[in-house]
Order: structure tokens, then sequence, then C-alpha cells
């Protein structure tokens, strides 16, 4: 136990000689993507009602197209954190944590959404073939 | 004498304790931090220059392409157009691309201040609805 606790305390001292920073709070940059879509923002876009037109005309662009355009995905990377070290009179590393959001969008056949769905983690590599239209 | 602790010394008229004042001070300071979130571009930014010869029910999409080039994305068998762009400081409007950042997965837009016009066009090529979403 007492071995446990100096090695502990060995690593917080050698972290502290190191610079070492670790921030666990978002710090409002934005890495990737063009924005943070809010659940507010969307409020407009009912169920049932909105079209793909009005969704396009909401939200802009879609990051991904997906099933023939019955998918579409609003894609962002926010900082949630950093981590930082620096040695003295040597160079500072840093490191962000992302954090990354989107927003998919189901529409039915008749072109009007069908589901809403705020999603958290990485993208999996995805090009769909019915990806439509993207230059 | 009171050795109540700090939490519980408010009094109505008195200053709120400093423990508390300090974690109000660091939730603002949190709250403050939002990355840029998507809007709807006022009125008048609808009237920027490069914007002025959109007209519902008369700008056709020949003039569009002609105007802003190639769209970024073309949707709903080309009846909608989107041109995404970014902000510079000067005011200056520079097209955007996404691309495939190293250990990234999905192509993505890694501009700051980005705006995305998108156009709406009848089957016969004549504009009826536009709109500029901006990164705020």
């Amino acid at each position: 136990m007492r071995r446990h606790a100096g090695l502990v305390l060995g690593v917080l001292a050698l972290s502290t000689q190191a610079a070492c920073l670790i921030w666990p709070f978002p710090t409002g940059h934005l890495l990737a993507g063009r924005g943070r879509i809010t659940p507010q923002y969307v409020e407009p876009l009912k169920v049932g009602e909105a079209t793909r037109e009005e969704t396009l005309l909401r939200l802009g662009e879609p990051d991904e197209v997906l099933e023939g355009g019955q998918v579409f995905i609003y894609r962002w990377t926010e900082v949630r954190g950093f981590f930082a070290a620096g040695a003295y009179g040597g160079a500072v590393v840093m490191a962000p944590f992302p954090g990354h959001r989107a927003v998919r969008l189901e529409f039915g056949t008749d072109a009007r959404l069908i589901r809403i769905r705020f999603e958290r983690g990485a993208p999996e590599a995805s090009v769909d073939p019915g990806t439509e239209g993207k230059t | 004498m009171d050795q109540s602790p700090a939490f519980c010394s408010v009094m109505p008229g008195h200053r709120l304790p400093l423990r508390l004042r300090r974690l109000l001070l660091v939730v603002v300071l949190l709250g403050g931090c939002t990355p840029p979130l998507l809007r709807q571009a006022h009125p008048a930014e609808l009237q920027a220059e490069w914007l002025t010869f959109l007209v519902d029910g008369k700008t056709t999409r020949e003039e569009v392409l002609l105007r802003l080039g190639t769209p970024s994305a073309h949707l709903e068998e080309e009846r909608i157009l989107t041109y995404a762009v970014s902000r510079r400081p000067s005011g200056a409007r520079v097209r955007e691309r996404r691309y495939l950042a190293k250990d990234e997965k999905v192509p993505a837009f890694w501009a700051s201040g980005m705006e995305n016009l998108v156009l709406v066009f009848t089957v016969d090529g004549s504009l009826v609805r536009h709109s500029l979403v901006v990164s705020e």
C-alpha cells in the first residue's frame, strides 16, 4: 500500500516537473465541421412534417448523404479538453481531446422527416454508394 | 461565537458566500465555452453584396452557376445547390471544401466562420427559395 502511494506521489512529482496539465473541460473550440447543431435549432423541423428541402434550408448541406438520400448526417468535432506537457526550456506538447458529435435525420419515401437523433462518438468510414452529388 | 460554515452564512441582504461565488464564476466561465453554433442568417446578412443578385422567382440556375461557379453539393436531382464558404476578417468570402485529415475517417470542413448558401430551384431552373446558414 505504502509502495503504491509512493509511486503515485512520484508520478505526480514528475508530472509537475514536466509541467503537465490535463484540462478536462470544453474550451469552446471547433476542430472540424461547420458548427454545433443544438436541439433548439432543429426544433422547427417537426417529425412527420418537415421535408428534405426544409431540412436543407435550415441546416445547410449534410456531411453525409446515405441510403440514396433517405439519411442526412451532420457532423462536427468540438474540443472537450486538452492535455499539455512541457519541459524546462524545451518544447511544449499539446493535444486536444476531440468530442465527435452528429445529428442523424432520416426521411421516409415521401421525403418527410421520420426521425432525428443526436449521436456521439467518432464516425466510422462510410462512403455510401447512395451518396448524392458530393463534389 | 458562531462557528457555522461559510455555505450556511447567507443572510437576507448579505453577499453570497465566497465559495458559492467561486463556484458560480467557474460555471459562468465554463458555460461561455461553447463552440460556434449554426443559425439562420439575419435579413441584413442575406443582403450582403455577394448575394444581392439572388431574387426568388427571378434568378436562374445558369446565372448562379456563372456567378458562383461549381457548387459544393447538389441534391434532389440537382434541384438544390449549396455553396460552402468561409468569412475572412477582411470580409471576403472564400470557397471551402471538405477534406480528409490524418486519422479521420470522414471528410470534414476545417475552416472557421463557415457559411452555407442553400438554393432551391424549380424543375425549369428558376430560384424559388434560398437560405444562408451561418456558423457563429
